[in-house]
């Protein structure tokens, strides 16, 4: 694809977001005049920027949203909300255009088509709309104003004059004195000086000509300003800003958004620096085997000391940048759960349940697998949360709720972890349909199910296969439980439980790591090959004689220390069974209450790595919860203990 | 004269007009080394130009809070002052 249409693409992707984000905004808030100011400038943004391409349709669509949004704006009215789903329709479409486009370089055939009923939509909600739209473009700062606002954040908010003063370079022949100028501005808070070009070497320098530009903030009224600077209008600049606080975050939005101070990256580009930082780590740990070379040779414990001095400071920078390399890869919830609210409407119109939704506390930040891997199981827990939670707008109004449905989605920093709770505020669960779809579906016994505490009958909603619901429904219900979305957080490292009120509604939460941290692992051989352990899942190694483990029903166990501990063999396990020994080698692994011993060939060395879930074909191994790199760059597989003995 | 020398110091005193610029210049250029008291009741900016290209070693105070406040600083960077930003040049 074209290079600049590829940047479009990803341009355009955040622009219809923002859009819609703010137009959903509008729809609950429609005097909100930034949202409505937001929607209008990221509409005409993306109409500038499809100007560029061959796209008739897309731009007039665009233009017309614009024009509808530039009425209201103008008139300092109120967003009728009738006018928010034409809009908002039409923003989804140029959204699905876009995605035509990256996929195949060109629009879908249809879009003449669409482009003219949506002209038609936008048109009969428009009246008399004019087409003067860059009139109301909301004037931007200057520049250098934004930049000398945002070098002095003032404290308080109030009137801030900026001042910006670039004599001219023969002024001193006129009588001119700029710092006597300067020194005459009342109350001046801020001030910084630069030269028009660097200074030259003292023989060549022309005393006599102004170098200097002057920039400044006042807190004075800007008309005695003005008043000192009367005469040299052309060489001065002066804006005046009135709301510090709300002037000062206009001034941040203007400085992103149009000097990109942030950085588009490949995220392969970033998954190197991450991984070869994982690498440093690993080589790192060769030098604790160099200090003990050192100190055998004859005299060596000087040297030792050298080496111990000089790993301390390798520990501390390969740590600097890991840590630093794996801060480039965290982004806030918010760009995973931004399209929620879009699709909570669409699942809305679909079921005919009003709905609303909710989203605190997103701008907390977790790796970028995090954030692409809990988006499905997140969907997939409010479809159920409309499906079986969330009454008919007829029920939750003879029950006394409001009409409206409400799915809050709430994260909380725990640690270094963070907790995504969705809640909603339905029927609750009926733990007696629990117990008999279970019952019906073979899970368990009718008489084991009357003796399940809530909280275990709650535990059987993640029973692999488990489903309640009567019909396959579009939205949920294809066979895809809450088994699927345990499991798909599992793989992230997280865990999710379930709660419960009845008549109250019902609360999944998600606990899910917010980075991969180094972590320790040991190595293990079996069949020649090697697989990692994490050293926080391992108890202890044992060697105990190979009569000593004994057939127990479908498996083996052995006892250590008055305890029954089942026995996986790693050989059997990954399909390469080891000949009968007269001793064996265990680790001892525990994972939540549950404990088993690991059967080995060989236990290697330790080290410390990055942990990284698995990605692509490794996936889909079961007993693999990800990756790590020896110091001879070798990659390991370590084991997923949970998995294994669970 | 508001430019006086003494010894390895220049001193500026009363009011310095833009015309002291050139000798302040050629007494800098002689002997780098040489600092610079800030004892006037007026400094013009031709001449805090030069102070602000040699950069000498300064002493006393500036006329004025602005000077003292953000003159005397800038004078004291030098080469290394800031310049003004090519993007900004025009508006």
């Amino acid at each position: 694809m074209d290079e600049l249409l590829a940047q479009f693409v990803v341009e355009a992707a955040e622009l219809t977001q923002q859009a819609a984000d703010d137009l959903l905004a509008l729809d609950r808030d429609p005097e909100n005049r930034e949202r409505l100011e937001s929607a209008f400038r990221a509409i005409h943004t993306l109409k500038g920027s499809v100007g560029l391409f061959d796209l008739a349709p897309l731009q007039a669509v665009l233009h017309a949203a614009e024009d509808v949004l530039a009425v209201v704006l103008r008139d300092v009215s109120e967003l009728d909300t009738a006018l928010i789903d034409p809009i908002l329709l039409a923003v989804e479409w140029v959204d699905r255009c876009v995605g035509n486009l990256r996929q195949r370089g060109e629009l879908p055939a249809s879009a003449g088509a669409e482009a003219a009923n949506l002209l038609q939509a936008l048109a009969s909600d428009r009246a008399g709309a004019a087409a003067t739209p860059t009139d109301l473009t909301p004037e931007a700062l200057p520049q250098w104003a934004a930049a000398l606002f945002e070098a002095w954040p003032s404290p308080q908010p109030g009137r801030i004059v900026a001042l910006r003063y670039s004599p001219d370079p023969e002024c001193f022949f006129n009588g001119d004195d700029p710092v006597a100028l300067m020194a005459s501005v009342p109350d001046i808070v801020f001030a910084r000086i630069a030269t028009r070009e660097p200074w030259p070497p003292a023989l060549q320098f022309d005393p006599f000509r102004s170098n200097l530009v002057f920039e400044a903030l006042s807190l004075a009224d800007p008309s005695g300003i003005e008043a000192i600077f009367r005469l040299l209008p052309d060489q001065v600049a002066i804006v005046t800003r009135l709301d510090g606080a709300k002037a000062t975050e206009q001034v941040a939005t203007e400085a992103a958004g149009e000097q990109s101070r942030t950085l588009r990256v490949d995220v392969a580009r970033i998954d190197r620096i991450v991984s070869t930082a994982g690498e440093l780590l690993a080589a790192k740990s060769v030098m604790s085997s160099l200090v003990s070379q050192a100190l055998s040779l004859e005299g060596g414990a000087g040297l030792a000391r050298n080496l111990v001095a000089l790993q301390r400071d390798l520990d501390r920078l390969t740590g600097q940048l890991q840590r630093a390399a794996s801060d480039v890869r965290m982004l806030p919830l918010i760009h995973a759960l931004r399209r929620l609210p879009r699709v909570v409407r669409e699942i809305s119109a679909l079921t005919r349940k009003p709905l609303d939704i909710q989203l605190s506390n997103c701008e907390i930040e977790v790796d970028k697998v995090i954030l692409d891997g809990i988006y499905e199981p997140l969907l997939h827990i409010i479809r159920n949360a409309v499906d079986h939670g969330i009454e008919t707008e007829q029920e939750r109004l003879a029950g006394g709720k409001p009409a409206k449905g409400r799915i809050i989605v709430r994260a909380r920093r725990a640690g270094y972890r963070v907790e995504l709770e969705i809640a909603d505020d339905g029927r609750g669960i009926d733990l007696e349909r629990i117990r008999a779809a279970a019952v019906d579906r073979g899970i368990i016994s009718a008489e084991a199910a009357q003796t399940l505490s809530e909280p275990q009958v709650l535990e059987l909603l993640f029973a692999p296969g488990f489903s309640t619901a009567r019909a396959v429904t579009a939205l949920s219900g294809r066979g895809v439980g809450m088994d699927a979305v345990r499991e798909a957080v599992r793989r992230l490292g997280g865990q999710a439980t379930i709660a419960s009120e009845t008549g109250r509604g019902t609360t999944v939460t998600l606990s899910l790591p917010t980075t991969f941290a180094v972590s320790r692992v040991m190595t293990v051989d079996v069949a020649g090959e090697k697989y990692g352990v994490p050293m926080e899942a391992i108890l202890e190694t044992v060697r105990i004689k190979s009569c000593a483990i004994v057939p127990v029903r479908a498996g083996e166990a052995f006892v250590l220390r008055d305890r029954t501990i089942p026995v996986l063999r790693l050989g059997d396990i990954v399909g390469r069974p080891a000949r009968a020994r007269s001793e064996e080698l265990l680790i001892v692994l525990e994972s939540g209450a549950a404990v088993a011993g690991l059967v080995v060939d060989a236990i290697g060395e330790r080290f410390e790595t990055l942990l990284r879930p698995p990605t692509g074909l490794l996936r889909s191994v079961p007993g693999i919860s990800g990756t790590a790199i020896l110091g001879d760059g070798r990659i390991v597989m370590v084991l997923d203990v949970e998995g294994l003995v669970a | 004269m508001t430019i006086k020398l003494d010894g390895d110091e220049i001193i500026l005193e009363g009011i310095c007009p833009v015309g002291e610029a050139e000798t302040l210049l050629s007494a800098l250029s002689d002997y780098p080394e040489r600092s610079v008291v800030l004892a006037a009741e007026h400094i013009h900016t031709a001449v805090w130009q030069v102070l602000a290209a040699c950069a000498p070693r300064m002493r006393g105070k500036a006329p004025d809070t602005f000077s003292q406040q953000f003159m005397v600083p800038f004078a004291a960077l030098g080469c290394a002052a800031p310049q003004m930003d090519d993007k900004l040049r025009n508006s």
